[in-house]
């Protein structure tokens, strides 16, 4: 019975240690990406509207501008990201 | 008692569509949609057919995901890179605990008006790996819905897009072909 017991304990030790270094990396990753300026330029775009001059309303994503013509110069990769503090 | 609390779980996944597993993504916003392909595509098969779903989400539930974690290291580098990075650039994340890893091509970007409809899209093609099997997915991610005449069902109405985030719609790009 002692024996049985030593050995269930033994085991019930070692799948929770596992556990915890499973989550423990888990929420290592969901932290660095909580606290991440990808997180948080990803819920300003999510959120951001912008109303056009013929009332139309848009999300922020600088890449509508290469739908026009007249405002693809005004394109630039990675502007929005790299000014977003 | 526990036929009532499966027959709870069961009512409360039908009723959303959406599975334990995207609910825990969307609860972190860690949204890419190659690393939730399964429960996605469940989710985007609702607005198509009953009998569509059914099968996915079965299918979504059988298969083994990848953890929260990866999906936000997966999430995080599909962000910047569709922000930031000129065409043919690659972005790799690891997880050497869980024998996990990712890569984010992007393909080509869509300019002007040639590009029928598809004007500020960006397509690009993810690679994730786990326990050494690799399954790759392209996408088209675009600044705005896709409208009439670029992604006709079989009735004609436009294809809805898998999910939208971080100002992008998404697209499964095999409704491209």
């Amino acid at each position: 019975m002692k024996k049985k017991f030593i050995i269930y304990s033994f085991f019930t030790l070692l799948t929770s240690q596992n556990l915890i270094a499973d989550n423990s990396i888990k929420n290592k990753n969901i932290t660095l990406w909580l606290n991440s300026k990808e997180f948080r330029f990803a819920e300003y775009m999510s959120k951001c509207k912008v109303q056009h001059p013929d009332s139309s309303i848009s999300n922020c994503n600088e890449f509508n501008n290469l739908r026009h013509r007249h405002l693809e110069d005004k394109f630039k990769l990675g502007n929005a990201y790299q000014i977003f503090e | 008692m526990k036929f009532l609390i499966f027959f709870m779980i069961l009512s409360s996944c039908v009723l959303t569509g959406k599975t334990q597993s995207l609910r825990e993504a969307e609860k972190y916003a860690c949204l890419a949609p190659s690393i939730n392909y399964k429960s996605l595509d469940a989710l985007h098969a609702t607005k198509i057919t009953a009998i569509t779903w059914a099968k996915k989400y079965t299918n979504q539930a059988l298969t083994r995901e990848f953890n929260i974690g990866d999906k936000c290291l997966h999430t995080k580098l599909l962000i910047k890179m569709l922000y930031t990075s000129e065409d043919a650039d690659i972005g790799k994340w690891t997880n050497k605990l869980e024998n996990t890893s990712g890569q984010i091509k992007i393909i080509k970007t869509y300019y002007g008006s040639g590009s029928n409809g598809l004007a500020g899209c960006r397509y690009y093609i993810s690679r994730l790996s786990k326990d050494g099997n690799q399954e790759d997915r392209g996408f088209i991610a675009c600044p705005n819905q896709l409208g009439w005449g670029i992604l006709d069902d079989s009735r004609g109405f436009p294809v809805p897009a898998h999910l939208v985030f971080a100002g992008w719609y998404f697209y499964d790009e095999r409704f491209f072909k």
